[in-house]
């Protein structure tokens, strides 16, 4: 029977801050990091966004980077995230010698591309501006940030939009179970660009507002960037190195609602595939599952259907639930590492992060969590991370019990 | 209005790539949406770009289209009321 | 991991005659530095309505993934995978010039919505109706592999019995400039789409079998040597270019070995871009299925072969970081 898979570390940076530390406590203080834009010139101003503070030239120096790297928000912020993921798991370089590392983005260095691309496109490609879009595509992001964390054995990158980390989590868990790695620090990382900003724009899903996930008059996303990875291990080799170990990734499922590019079918078919097969992997029934962190990205769409797809699961007796996409707005391809991050710290320190900017239900026993709740028997969360096209993934993170004697 | 018309079914074809048609395979009362044409929600969103980058229109709300756009003439009856351009 | 991989059947798209092996006898020969694919006839594969709001790239994918399935004995697989290392070039391409021709307004929907990579993957979903894993890696020149690699161990271990992988790129005009620029080491550059039907079911139509697929992230090369045996891998099929600076890593490989392999080569043929491994698998493929090498694949060889075809092994380097290695068995 295969391992199971233990999460021994974990990294973050978003909106929220840096770091673990500085996430829980703007989770405990219920303070959203979404404000106005300022890292990128945009006519598009009216859009509140969840930033990551520091500028490129901050983020830099504090990692002692230089070129090309030093202009690659999103491999910039993965470093932090994974930096920090690693030391908190205490690799060492032998350990990681023999670890997968995987991280999801769609963006990849497409900030980059953006401020070069005139001045290339214009000159026909004969400016010397056109080696700046070199290290820009989802592979090299990737492998500028492993090779600035440590020597691995086998490096990828998923590429699922807004569900590439949960994937990137869950091709790791794979390759454990199936004997291939013992170790995999998995998560995803994605910086904010003209590109997609313009991109959701188009699709007129975007909201002036803060964003209100699972409220009656919610209008849309803000988006937000950031990065997150967690350290993944098989149970042999966390109790052999004597591992700290934050939880169990006890069960997952990526399926597919196979609908439409950009809309979510009307009961939530891949929402509710993906959330029943995890549970089944798991071993758990509904009634096991204490917390749901949602996709809840605030459109009219996405949290109409999710919440259908849970009703079909839960009927109208929903676990408690909240999307944290209002304090560290949409991650997009990073939202399934950060919020899996924010769910393991859920877990250790005993709370349920707060679904801000709600104030009136969808529907009448769809009341998220808004306040404190006791959160002492949180055992199992899930946590659903939902792209475009239809990739929906649920991950099922679980407290770890030490087994006595 | 018939000029309008006109334009308006090239304009439609062109943007909504629809390749084997020509304007005389449209009819202007036909609907566009579910039955007729065919068209969906994304095809929805490039006639609002149209009509804005075309006619100086903007709508802010994409639920504002579905009236608006339920056949060409009804987008023509729109358009030649609130044109900007 | 008591379950076994094997071939059902492949579709190519490429500078060779689409969804087709013509190549295999007569292979078109270029001069040029960059060759487009030759896009194939999408009647009877695509619906109109839906194919007018495809780009090259979506076309080419869906008409290999439906001939594909076609020819194979699953109609709904368990898994949809595929690796692209670009994505959908065309359409980012084109919002990129409207972002700076025409600023922050009146930009199309519709190629930011088929600008992400993993439009390919649930696109094929989508007209399948297939509710099941879907997934998509964009790992530069082994994202083919990363995708092997996916459905490869769950297939191995029973959580799917079959799946659907493949690659595509696509390499417009104004990229082709660009990857002169940034890419001294291709040599002709082209574009692929492959679709490929795993399943883990024995059969009389099955192609080949896939034994053995890993990734490799800066290897020792001679620890990556020592992992070949001269009865198993003895006939290596490589992705060399004729590009002295892409190349070189593979020779290295070679010295390093402790016997001299047959070696093949297919980027003459297909040229070269992020998914041109997908080429080399199906190459490789058609050889064991075929039981015989085409003369012009020939790489560096003093004499022809004349071993047995009973293993094809496919060596692929991105950048001498990331290696891959698959092994194919003849069924």
């Amino acid at each position: 029977m295969a391992d199971k898979v233990f999460v021994t570390g974990a990294g973050i940076i978003s909106a929220l801050g840096i770091g673990q530390e500085a996430t829980l406590q703007a989770l405990l203080n219920g303070e959203s990091g979404i404000g106005k834009i300022t890292h990128i010139q945009t006519e598009h101003e009216e859009f509140p966004v969840g930033e990551v503070a520091l500028s490129n030239a901050e983020m830099s120096r504090m990692l002692n980077v230089g070129y090309p790297i030093d202009g690659l928000r999103t491999v910039l912020m993965g470093i932090i995230a994974a930096k920090e993921a690693i030391k908190s798991a205490g690799l060492t370089e032998k350990e990681l010698r023999k670890a997968a590392f995987i991280s999801g983005t769609t963006v990849g260095g497409m900030d980059k591309t953006e401020r070069h691309f005139k001045t290339v496109f214009n000159s026909n490609v004969e400016t010397d501006d056109s080696l700046e879009l070199k290290y820009n595509d989802c592979g090299y992001s990737t492998e500028l940030i492993a090779d600035n964390i440590g020597k691995f054995n086998l490096v990828t990158t998923t590429s699922t939009a807004c569900s590439s980390a949960a994937n990137a989590i869950i091709l790791g868990a794979n390759l454990i179970k199936a004997g291939v790695i013992d170790i995999a620090v998995v998560g995803g990382s994605e910086a904010l660009t003209k590109f997609h900003l313009n991109g959701f724009n188009t699709l007129m899903i975007l909201d002036k507002e803060n964003c209100r996930p699972f409220d009656k008059e919610r209008m849309g996303i803000n988006l937000g960037e950031g990065a997150a990875y967690i350290v993944l291990e098989s149970e042999t080799s966390a109790k052999a190195r004597g591992a700290s170990i934050l939880g169990e990734l006890r069960g997952y499922a990526n399926t597919c609602d196979a609908f439409h590019q950009t809309a979510t079918s009307e009961n939530g078919e891949g929402a509710y595939l993906a959330m029943r097969k995890a549970m089944d992997m798991a071993h758990l029934s509904p009634q096991d599952i204490d917390y749901i962190n949602a996709h809840g990205t605030g459109t009219p769409n996405n949290d109409e259907t999710e919440l259908a797809a849970m009703q079909r699961i839960w009927d109208y007796e929903l676990p408690k639930f909240s999307s944290t996409k209002a304090f560290t707005g949409h991650t997009t391809s990073a939202s399934g590492s950060i919020e899996a991050v924010i769910c393991l710290l859920a877990l250790q320190h005993g709370f349920l992060p707060k679904n801000l900017g709600w104030h009136n239900p969808m529907k009448e026993d769809a009341i998220p969590v808004i306040e404190d709740v006791d959160s002492s028997n949180v055992k199992n969360i899930i946590n659903n991370s939902f792209g475009f096209g239809g990739n929906d993934s649920t991950l099922i993170f679980s407290e770890f019990i030490k087994e006595n004697g | 209005m018939e000029n309008l018309i006109l334009q308006l079914k090239n304009q439609i074809i062109e943007v909504l790539n629809l390749e084997d048609m020509t304007a005389e395979d449209i009819d202007a009362e036909a609907p566009l949406f579910g039955d007729g044409l065919g068209l969906d929600s994304i095809d929805a969103l490039e006639l609002i770009v149209l009509l804005e980058r075309e006619y100086g229109i903007k709508l802010s709300n994409p639920a504002e289209g579905k009236q608006i756009f339920k056949s060409i003439a009804s987008i023509a009856d729109y358009v030649s009321k609130n044109r900007k351009k | 991991m008591a379950n076994r991989c094997f071939i059902n059947s492949l579709a190519q798209v490429s500078c060779q005659k689409p969804l087709s092996d013509e190549w295999f006898d007569s292979p078109c020969l270029y001069s040029e530095d960059y060759v487009r694919a030759q896009d194939p006839d999408t009647k009877g594969l695509i619906v109109p309505s839906e194919a007018r709001r495809m780009s090259k790239i979506l076309k080419r994918t869906v008409s290999t993934a439906i001939t594909a399935l076609n020819n194979s004995e699953i109609k709904n697989p368990d898994a949809i995978i595929t690796g692209t290392g670009m994505g959908c070039m065309e359409n980012s391409e084109k919002f990129l010039i409207d972002l700076s021709r025409f600023g922050e307004n009146c930009l199309k929907p519709t190629l930011f919505m088929q600008s992400t990579h993993n439009t390919i993957s649930s696109l094929i979903a989508i007209i399948l109706k297939c509710h099941g894993y879907n997934n998509t890696y964009s790992h530069k020149g082994i994202s083919f592999e990363s995708s092997l690699l996916d459905a490869w161990i769950q297939m191995k271990s029973g959580m799917i019995r079959n799946a659907l992988i493949g690659a595509h790129d696509e390499v417009t005009p104004f990229m082709d400039l660009v990857l002169e620029r940034t890419h001294p080491e291709y040599s002709l550059v082209s574009e692929a789409s492959v679709s490929v039907v795993l399943t883990n079911s024995m059969s009389s139509n099955n192609i080949c079998e896939v034994v053995e697929i890993k990734l490799f992230h800066r290897p020792d090369i001679k620890e990556l040597a020592h992992l070949l045996d001269k009865n198993t891998d003895n006939v290596l099929l490589l992705g060399v270019n004729g590009n002295t600076l892409n190349d070189k890593p593979y020779e290295n490989f070679l010295k390093a070995l402790s016997y001299k392999p047959h070696t093949l080569q297919y980027k003459n043929i297909f040229g070269e871009n992020f998914s041109a491994s997908a080429l080399g698998f199906y190459v490789g493929a058609k050889i064991l299925e075929k039981q015989m090498i085409p003369p012009f694949l020939s790489w560096n060889n003093e004499n022809g072969y004349t071993g047995n075809l009973e293993y094809i092994t496919i060596l692929n380097q991105s950048d001498d970081t990331t290696w891959s290695m698959i092994r194919l068995k003849r069924v």
